[in-house]
């Protein structure tokens, strides 16, 4: 049973840690908490699910193709519209953060409103396929979802110490000004790290979903609330600390739900995050901020 | 004379307050002792439903039953018969959450225009319930067609109907067929954390325990749960013969395709709730055999069904062939309660007073699923009979209700409900 219950564990914290990095992304370039993320996870989704049903048939890769894509402008957009015109202004981040919470509100109604309140299939990889790891039965898609997730991690890895663009990202999070006076686009670059944590977001939600072999309106909003406090577990804005977050939130919760209850697990899990963020308020990979005087 | 005038001053603004406060009860500052209806002769309906959040499927389905039913009052020239006389509904998202709920009943209770007859709603007895005293203090009455609470009704005073059997009864019924009629002594319990599940759960297990079987597990979870697996395999480890589910349709399917990630293999059960067409759609090939309750069986060939059927089409073509061409179970409800308060105006119930006092006299009423009457508690009488998602010869599956089980089983007797 402990081994089912980390296997369960390992692939839920997946999709917590792919949502989380894109929270961490953007908080370590503008200090801001992006909301419309857990409503990009759900647009996604049903992205997915309306053009594999309508448009694109049964391939499932160029549907996630256009899904990526989507997102991709979706962020990118979001960002033009919501959150730029409050940060030209020099507006506090709580006014963008409100911003981002209206988005996310609108995303949802939206997506209410086209894809309806019933649950409905949603299409997976491998169905019916399972592996038996020591005991563990695992499913294809788990395994998927894991290695996907690791990839992910891999390649962003690589993206911001290699990429130009990621580069580029982390010296926004350095110091946007500095940047300005560099010549940087900065305006695209902020654009793109929504773009990357929209993308992010929409891996997750249709992985999830997946998963679940299931699509309904309430898919994203736990695993927003989820996401947002591994981010926090792990130490905002270190995306690292996004993944590491979210894989112990996940295993605690599963591991608090198998042995005790699953109306525990919401109150172990947000009581070892509140505990972290009293013992060490950045999280466990974040870094004091010093200021100078 | 100052003096004079002051007392003079106050007892007028004594007067005009009780003045105010004395039209307040029958809403809006405005009795209306002889109708409810409005300038035009038209009957305004507040409609409480849970449009978003988990039970908004529900909601919806409630709403087309509802929007057939006045269809079929437009076609029959409303309620005077010549064009005039028609109902009007207004609808009101409640959210499924009872502050908002009750924050709506304020609103409906207060309006003066429109003037409102009734409230129909909500979805769930933990918003209807908390409304129940807001309405029956405004003598109000509250149509809370699915509202299976059992102390909703005497907590409604004279003014609470429903058309659903009571949670004790419901959860009594279906632990009597799962034990005695079905044989099962190792049963897992899953139910929701919202009033509904934790009492379902709570009559069950009493029944369960009465009837000589003790539970294996018990395991309840969170609104908006998406990943059950945890439990599962929790449950998987008591090997058990079959798991009672107490949850909404949208949950069932989720818990039920992960057992199969897990590997957890038994018979499954579910409460009326989740007895829905949208279960067996979405469950596919792994519906099949799970286990049921449901009211009577649609006769087919019975002219209100057939009524029913068309402009159900009419309306939601779509859906009814998504549905494979059959009407939403929540509709018909949905249908029923329309058909009977369109009943109760046309026979009397023409004022708020009346139209509690018509209702409660309704008896072998015509509905989609067989005669409708209200028990001396304004509740609706109903047997409920065990039902399976069945292959028929087609190869398709099929709900299928056991019509003939009470012929040789007491569920009642045995469920200690006589």
């Amino acid at each position: 049973m402990l081994l089912q219950i980390l296997v369960n564990g390992l692939s839920q914290g997946s999709i917590y840690a792919l949502t989380a990095i894109g929270y961490s992304l953007i908080y370590s370039i503008l200090q801001l908490i992006n909301m419309s993320n857990a409503a990009v996870f759900l647009t996604s989704a049903v992205i997915f699910y309306a053009l594999y049903t309508s448009l694109t048939g049964s391939s499932i890769a160029l549907t996630f193709i256009l899904t990526l894509m989507a997102a991709g402008m979706i962020g990118y957009i979001i960002e033009i519209i919501a959150i730029r015109p409050i940060r030209e202004k020099g507006d506090s981040n709580t006014y963008a953060l409100i911003s981002s919470i209206g988005v996310k509100t609108i995303l949802e109604q939206i997506c209410q409103g086209t894809f309806g309140s019933e649950i409905k299939q949603f299409p997976t990889l491998l169905d019916g396929k399972y592996i038996d790891l020591f005991g563990a039965r695992t499913s294809a898609i788990q395994i998927i979802i894991i290695l996907t997730t690791l990839c992910i991690l891999g390649f962003m890895s690589w993206f911001t110490q290699h990429n130009r663009v990621g580069r580029g990202l982390r010296a926004l999070s350095q110091n946007i000004r500095a940047c300005h006076l560099m010549g940087m686009p900065v305006n695209t670059l902020i654009g793109i790290s929504f773009a990357v944590g929209s993308m992010l977001a929409a891996v997750s939600g249709v992985a999830y979903c997946m998963y679940l072999k299931s699509i309904s309106i309430s898919v994203g909003s736990a695993i927003g609330n989820k996401a947002f406090a591994a981010t926090v577990l792990g130490g905002i804005g270190e995306l690292k600390g996004a993944v590491v977050g979210g894989y112990i939130l996940a295993i605690a919760e599963n591991l608090v739900s198998g042995y005790w209850s699953m109306s525990a697990s919401n109150f172990i899990s947000f009581g070892i995050l509140i505990l972290v963020l009293i013992i060490k308020p950045t999280g466990i990979f974040g870094k004091k901020e010093q200021k100078k005087v | 004379m100052k003096k004079f005038l002051s007392l003079l001053l106050i007892s007028m603004m004594i007067f005009m307050v009780a003045g105010c406060s004395n039209g307040g009860n029958g809403g809006g500052g405005e009795e209306k002792a002889e109708t409810a209806a409005d300038a035009n002769g038209d009957y305004h309906i507040a409609v409480s439903l849970p449009f978003t959040g988990t039970n908004a499927s529900y909601a919806e389905y409630i709403q087309m039953g509802l929007e057939v039913g006045l269809k079929k009052l437009e076609k029959d020239g409303w309620l005077n018969g010549d064009g005039t006389g028609k109902i009007i509904l207004d609808y009101f998202d409640d959210k499924n959450d009872a502050t908002e709920g009750a924050t709506i009943a304020e609103k409906i209770v207060a309006s003066s225009d429109p003037y409102y007859l009734l409230e129909i709603g909500s979805f769930a007895s933990g918003v209807s319930y908390p409304c129940a005293t807001i309405y029956r203090d405004a003598e109000v009455p509250q149509y809370a067609l699915t509202c299976s609470k059992s102390d909703f009704l005497p907590t409604s005073g004279d003014w609470g109907f429903s058309l659903s059997v009571t949670q004790d009864t419901a959860a009594a019924r279906v632990a009597a067929y799962d034990i005695e009629y079905l044989g099962k002594k190792n049963i897992a319990l899953i139910y929701s954390s919202d009033s509904w599940g934790l009492e379902t759960c709570k009559y069950y297990t009493e029944t369960a325990e009465k009837l000589g079987v003790t539970l294996l597990a018990s395991e309840k979870y969170e609104d908006g749960q998406q990943d059950f697996t945890s439990i599962l395999t929790k449950i998987k480890e008591t090997n058990p013969e079959l798991v009672m589910c107490f949850c909404a349709e949208n949950d069932i399917v989720l818990i039920r395709q992960q057992a199969e990630t897990v590997g957890l293999e038994c018979d499954w059960q579910v409460s009326s709730k989740s007895r829905t067409s949208n279960v067996l759609q979405n469950l596919g090939d792994l519906g099949e055999n799970l286990y049921g309750v449901y009211a009577r069986t649609k006769d087919l060939k019975d002219p209100v069904y057939i009524e029913y059927e068309e402009l159900y089409k009419e309306l939601y073509a779509a859906k009814f062939a998504e549905d494979n061409n059959t009407t939403q179970k929540y509709a018909d409800q949905g249908y029923n309660c329309m058909l009977t308060t369109i009943w109760a105006i046309k026979n009397g119930g023409t004022t708020r007073q009346a139209f509690r006092d018509q209702l409660a006299t309704l008896k072998d009423f015509p509905g989609v699923q067989g005669p409708i009457s209200f028990g001396p508690g304004r509740r609706v009488l109903q047997t409920q009979y065990l039902s399976q998602i069945v292959r028929n010869e087609a190869g398709e599956l099929k709900w299928v209700n056991y019509e003939d089980i009470l012929n040789t089983f007491d569920v009642d007797a045995v469920a200690g409900l006589k």
